[in-house]
């Protein structure tokens, strides 16, 4: 989180030595150059890393909207003939130890991964930025106390945390989701309310009271929309942690039962058979592994965007 | 022989999206101990010059050609290294900044004893010894004490004193300095310009002062180079460049420069239209007044509550402007704001139109924002970097419900025609806009709702001098076409001069003189005015450039 903190600090504005760019005559239309502008942004950089994250995660979603384009096996039913093959021509990844193939399996868990990582997050990002924003733009006991309860949150280890709300709500992949994002909510909240705090006490926050903005109306219009870019750099990177709590709580068995194809499910299967076909632990892994690390670079990109236009 | 001598010096930024020249052509010499200006508007490449001179350019700066000499040798092409010997020893520079130009960590005589250290000027004890004569020349009262002080417990012309011990510590024959004085209060600023004169008598040292106030260098210098857009357009001896200025540039940039024109005061406002007598004469003149205003800050940790704003009282004629001028801390702005009811007075009364307003709250005081609005002295922070300018300026509209879509959009349309700003504005975005552009959206979203009083915080002092002047000379129309009284809250004398009918001079939160601008300004009462007044850089132009 820290790290997310430092990316998106703001940059100096684009300003000339004491503080002001020349006007040109009102007459012409043409505006000043544009330092920090978007277009020349969008120009400049075409990075090859986040253009192979955004490709991950367009495959992983394909996946997950329509699995049966890119397997013909089944990934509940095997055939037991087939069982522990390795890697090769007709199975790419092998297959487990009731002959079902394991990139078919891979392909259709990632709609449960996806989706609960999807949930999670909109989760946490929803009522953390709720409890934020209010802490933030009301303060005082409000403040203090959504204040004590984001601690209270936070002092509680994550993961023993979805795990005691798992049971008060039961097991299953929604539940699991919903578990993870409860985890996450203190995160988000934090981060919104020094967003808050900080947009709050800009000039045209005040300058929108003053110009005879009720509270609600300012916090939406103002407040809102420009402490929103570092929580969304955020909402990525917590998109990737999302993906890997959950596969925990499915390896632990708390998530999907069985024969759901969970990718921690998968991974938890193969641990039996670790010693003789490592590829039904490793290639799920994998695939947790590159999908976290798509999510957290495009993470790292909205966050820098975000400090960017902030400024400009 | 010139002790400085550059020679068709050309700089270039790099950026991504390639080099960006800012610097063309540039060819000065600077005499031992001459006292030369450069001065330019924001972007005119002034600052890059100097960092040039001593190899200070920015990471992606470079010099491109030209040749910098420094007594026999050409130092453009120097390494880092060797620049670091002539750096302090034999060219001194004061930073802009007296905040963040000291190491808040490390005390005053270390941070000055480690030029004398780097440069092996003697053992620990000489150093220090050496430190407190600097701190004790530069005119620091106390200089033992000084010297265990951190940068926090200094006021800013001390620390700006400090640095200038920084630059003359090794006796350099050359001293540049960056905006030295610009951030600082006009008493100050004096101060430490005489200070500079002086050090320069006793040392013999030249000094190259690179400033946008244009009156500053009339006053302070021998040799004037004018800048603009990287290149010099005009140089020669300051008294003729003031007295006849050769190039277009120079001459829009002395007109423009407030304390330099001829000493004039506004006409009388003439009656905005005629009107009955009796309904005239039942009406109070006046459209805002305060009476016996206190304003107390919370003391920390039970400290006694700080008193910004006491016992101000002062009253505003319909149409008029008033101004109430002071330094930093003197709290005029406190005063400001609470005018626009942004602060709650912790005493006295305000009235607008003979209401009074001081302790309105709820949807009263949102009401009171369609008569009274407040201008901000900062448009690249006063602006949401989100919206259209269109939505900025429908914002109040919108907020009061007036209107309909389209009444509100042909509205925004007519405003940003009032402030001189081209149509296609209103589908940009701040961003896309200059300073002074900005300003004027600021000004139109204020008019939004037609209010009669506008509040103007420093609201055109971040502004270079001939945007100041456009800025101004639409303030003074709007005036005139709608009949907007002002309160035109400022810390620069030969503006306040310019534009305002009244005035209210504050120092220590409280009022120490009123009057109309003439009295004020001609024939001051109050010691503390007098001295102000003496202060304004250029007041004495004239006669001196010549002589010194």
């Amino acid at each position: 989180m820290s790290a997310i903190t430092t990316a998106i600090t703001p940059s100096a504005p684009p300003v000339t030595d004491s503080g002001v760019l020349l006007e040109p005559s009102p007459s012409s239309a043409t505006p000043p150059t544009d330092p920090g502008g978007r277009t020349r942004r969008r120009l400049a950089r075409v990075q090859p890393g986040l253009v192979l994250a955004w490709l991950v995660v367009a495959v992983v979603v394909a996946w997950a909207i329509a699995p049966g384009l890119f397997t013909g096996f089944n990934p509940v039913s095997g055939t037991p003939r087939e069982r522990l093959l390795p890697p090769g021509g007709e199975h790419w990844l092998g297959t487990d130890e009731l002959g079902r193939d394991l990139y078919a399996r891979i392909v259709y868990g990632a709609v449960h991964s996806l989706l609960g990582a999807f949930l999670a997050v909109t989760v946490g990002f929803f009522v953390g930025n709720l409890l934020g924003l209010v802490a933030g733009s009301v303060g005082g006991f409000v403040d203090a106390v959504v204040g004590r309860i984001v601690d209270v949150l936070l002092s509680i280890p994550g993961l023993l945390l979805s795990l005691s709300i798992i049971i008060l709500l039961g097991f299953g992949t929604v539940n699991a989701a919903i578990a993870v994002g409860v985890t996450s909510v203190a995160a988000f909240a934090r981060l919104s309310r020094s967003e808050v705090l900080r947009v709050r006490r800009s000039d045209y926050v005040e300058a929108a009271f003053g110009s005879g903005g009720r509270f609600w109306s300012v916090l939406v219009r103002h407040v809102l929309p420009n402490s929103l870019g570092p929580v969304l750099a955020f909402t990525a990177l917590q998109f990737g942690s999302a993906i890997i709590a959950i596969s925990t709580l499915g390896f632990l068995g708390y998530g999907a039962p069985p024969p759901t194809p969970e990718w921690g499910l998968l991974i938890a299967e193969g641990r039996n058979y670790i010693a003789t076909s490592w590829w039904i632990t490793t290639f799920p892994g994998i695939v947790v592994i590159i999908i976290v690390l798509a999510a957290n670079r495009i993470s790292q990109s909205a966050g820098r965007r975000s400090g960017g236009r902030k400024t400009s | 022989m010139s002790l400085l001598n550059v020679n068709n010096l050309s700089v270039s930024y790099r950026t991504r999206v390639g080099t960006n020249r800012v610097v063309h052509d540039v060819s000065f010499s600077i005499e031992p101990g001459e006292f030369v200006a450069v001065v330019g508007e924001s972007g005119s490449g002034k600052s890059t010059t100097a960092h040039a001179l001593i190899g200070l350019l920015a990471e992606n700066g470079r010099v491109d050609a030209g040749s910098i000499r420094l007594g026999n040798a050409d130092i453009a092409g120097w390494s880092e290294k060797r620049l670091r010997t002539i750096r302090g020893a034999r060219v001194g520079l004061v930073p802009q900044d007296p905040t963040s130009s000291l190491d808040p960590v490390k005390t005053i005589g270390s941070q000055l004893g480690e030029v004398l250290r780097i440069h092996k000027r003697g053992d620990r004890a000489a150093v220090r010894a050496r430190t407190i004569e600097l701190l004790a020349r530069v005119g620091l009262s106390n200089p033992e004490l000084r010297a265990s002080q951190y940068p926090h417990e200094l006021s800013g012309g001390m620390r700006q004193r400090v640095l200038i011990a920084g630059a003359i510590a090794l006796e350099p024959e050359l001293i540049i300095a960056d905006e030295a004085t610009s951030a600082l209060d006009v008493t100050v600023q004096r101060r430490i310009l005489d200070l500079i004169d002086s050090l320069r008598d006793e040392f013999g040292m030249a000094v190259l002062l690179v400033t946008h106030d244009l009156a500053v260098a009339a006053e302070r210098s021998q040799r004037l180079l004018v800048m603009q857009s990287g290149r010099i357009v005009e140089q020669g001896l300051t008294a003729e460049v003031v007295a006849n200025p050769q190039s277009a540039y120079a001459t829009t940039l002395l007109g423009n420069a407030p304390s330099l024109g001829p000493v004039t005061f506004r006409p009388a406002p003439s009656p905005l239209f005629v009107r009955d007598a009796a309904v005239a004469a039942s009406e109070s003149p006046y459209v805002l007044s305060a009476t016996s205003l206190v304003k107390d800050f919370p003391g920390g940790r039970g400290a006694a509550p700080f008193r910004a704003v006491d016992d101000v009282s002062f009253a505003v004629r319909r149409g008029t402007t008033h101004a109430i001028v002071g330094e930093s801390g003197s709290g005029k702005t406190t005063t400001a704001r609470m005018v626009v009811r942004l602060e709650r007075p912790t005493s006295g009364s305000i009235a607008i139109d003979g209401e009074d307003i001081a302790s309105l709250k709820g949807e009263e005081l949102r009401q009171l924002r369609r008569r009274v609005q407040l201008v901000y002295q900062n448009p690249f922070a006063s602006l949401d970097p989100r919206q259209s300018i269109a939505d900025i300026v429908e914002e109040p509209l919108r907020n009061f419900g007036l209107g309909s879509r389209q009444e509100r959009a042909a509205r925004a349309a007519e405003l940003i025609d009032r402030v001189a700003l081209p149509s296609s504005t209103l589908s940009r975005t701040p961003s896309e806009l200059s300073g002074g552009q900005r300003q004027r959206v600021a000004i139109a979203r204020a008019l939004a709702v037609g209010p009669k009083t506008l509040v103007l915080d420093e609201a055109v002092s971040a502004l270079d001098v001939t945007v100041q002047a456009q800025i101004l000379a639409l303030l003074d129309t709007l005036q005139r076409d709608l009949g907007l009284t002002y309160l035109f809250i400022s810390h620069d004398l030969s503006v306040v001069r310019q534009v305002s009918d009244t005035v209210s001079v504050m120092s220590a939160g409280r009022i120490v003189e009123t009057g109309t601008v003439e009295q004020v300004f001609l024939t001051p009462q109050h010691e503390y005015t007098r001295e102000l007044l003496a202060a304004v850089p250029g007041t004495a132009v004239p006669l001196t450039g010549a002589q010194r």
